[in-house]
């Protein structure tokens, strides 16, 4: 922009909706690994090389991103507008702008670690964390739990979100129910070597995969109502 | 089936149809639920088996995955499989990742629900749903109790410290009896149960105290 406006001297302000691109372009960078493993660290170095170059000073201001106020400031619109235009080319790229999988290596680059052919911009944690892990990790769960290859290959991506968006109260109870850790009679038969039926409803075992169908009482069959729901009112 | 299963089944195909679910993976959804319910009564084939089109065919493959290999009980404790998300995505004509995976998100936090539901059902059912109910199913299991305590004593006396055994003085009716009039005394069953109660009931019924 500096060199397509001829400007030498001044200074412009830039608006961001991001604190910590802000803070990670404008302040100084100390010494260490922290600053090369930081999220979008390709991005933000290519900013910081980009700004030694310009000849006129350049001010960080943040601004609030995706604002819903009534009265929008002009950096709020202008924010509004350039984050459509973003999501416009993500979505939609222009044919000669669709990046390869394989991306060209930044001119002024120090050091990069690569994965799957693409160089680790974010995220370096959780990937190294899960590479070197996750394999070990599953090998045991599907040991314990003695599940095949097949059975193993559930959405795991959809139950880590889920559980995620849980209360901290849910998070418990759902965890202890999914994971069979809620008191049963089949249990208590285990550990304590009471019955294993239930008491004052009926003489069935109370197993895990059972609970769904009690307790036994009168109503329309389930092929009714399924209709009756996935009909349109 | 119980009245409150079918109802929380209602409930999860309300929620899915919330979450614009189209309706042949509802159909394909409420399809697997009966063949696990009614394996005998229901051909344990997708609704989509043997059409024609991408969509079909990843809804027959989602719907084969869930019910041959990770079944329909995993199916409920959120463990689903990954091509119920390809195949929303191919049926609701979408691209967008975030919209795909907030859908199957939406849909493992609606089967977490239901079981949770039914959890809670179950408990109701076995404990009781009021403090009243709990006094009832806790009276009406204490003679049963007291008279497998009084058997196992009379069988071994033992099993108890000698501090103890003054607590089973009184003969087996007796107790019983005291039991029945606490119980029905005109006093509501929670004053029965309440805590300068309990003592009495406890000791009334004999039974022993831990050790």
């Amino acid at each position: 922009m500096g060199e397509f406006l001829g400007l030498q001297e001044g200074s412009v302000d830039v608006y961001c909706d991001s604190k910590g691109a802000l803070r990670n372009t404008f302040d100084k960078i100390y010494e260490g690994l922290s600053p090369y493993v930081q999220a979008d660290y390709d991005i933000i170095n290519q900013a910081k090389c980009l700004l030694k170059t310009l000849h006129f000073k350049v001010n960080a201001k943040w601004v609030k991103g995706h604002s819903t106020a009534r009265t929008k400031t002009l950096q709020e619109e202008l924010n509004i507008l350039a984050d459509m235009l973003a999501g416009q080319f993500v979505w939609n790229p222009h044919p000669r702008h669709i990046p390869a999988k394989k991306l060209l290596p930044p001119p002024n680059y120090k050091v990069r670690l690569l994965f799957q052919g693409s160089t680790i911009a974010s995220k370096l944690h959780s990937i190294l964390a899960s590479q070197l892990h996750c394999s070990v990790i599953c090998n045991h769960i599907m040991k314990k739990t003695k599940w095949p290859q097949g059975t193993f290959e559930v959405d795991w991506d959809a139950h880590v979100l889920a559980f995620r968006q849980l209360t901290c109260k849910s998070k418990i109870s759902t965890a202890k129910l999914i994971h069979h850790l809620v008191n049963t009679n089949w249990q208590n038969n285990l550990y304590y070597g009471t019955s294993l039926y239930v008491p004052a409803v009926s003489k069935r075992r109370k197993h895990w995969s059972t609970f769904f169908s009690a307790p036994p009482q009168p109503c329309p069959p389930i092929a009714q109502i399924l209709s009756q729901a996935s009909s349109p009112p | 089936m119980s009245t409150h299963c079918t109802d929380s089944l209602s409930s999860l195909l309300t929620t899915l149809k919330r979450l614009n679910t189209p309706e042949q993976l509802t159909l394909t959804i409420s399809h697997g639920i009966l063949c696990w319910q009614d394996p005998a009564g229901t051909p344990c084939r997708a609704p989509s088996t043997g059409q024609l089109g991408a969509a079909s065919a990843l809804l027959a493959t989602a719907f084969h995955k869930q019910h041959h290999q990770i079944g329909w009980h995993q199916f409920f404790l959120g463990r689903i499989s990954l091509y119920w998300s390809r195949a929303f995505a191919s049926l609701s004509a979408v691209n967008d990742y975030a919209r795909v995976s907030s859908w199957t998100a939406g849909l493992v936090q609606a089967l977490w629900s239901f079981t949770r539901s039914m959890w809670k059902c179950r408990n109701e059912v076995i404990h009781g749903a009021t403090a009243e109910e709990q006094v009832t199913r806790h009276l009406n299991t204490m003679p049963e109790e007291v008279t497998s305590h009084y058997t196992a004593f009379l069988a071994d006396p033992s099993i108890l410290f000698p501090r103890y055994h003054s607590l089973f003085h009184c003969t087996l009716a007796q107790s019983l009896r005291t039991t029945t009039h606490n119980a029905g005394s005109g006093q509501s069953l929670k004053d029965c149960f309440s805590p300068s109660n309990l003592l009495k009931i406890l000791v009334a019924c004999l039974v022993p105290l831990p050790l």
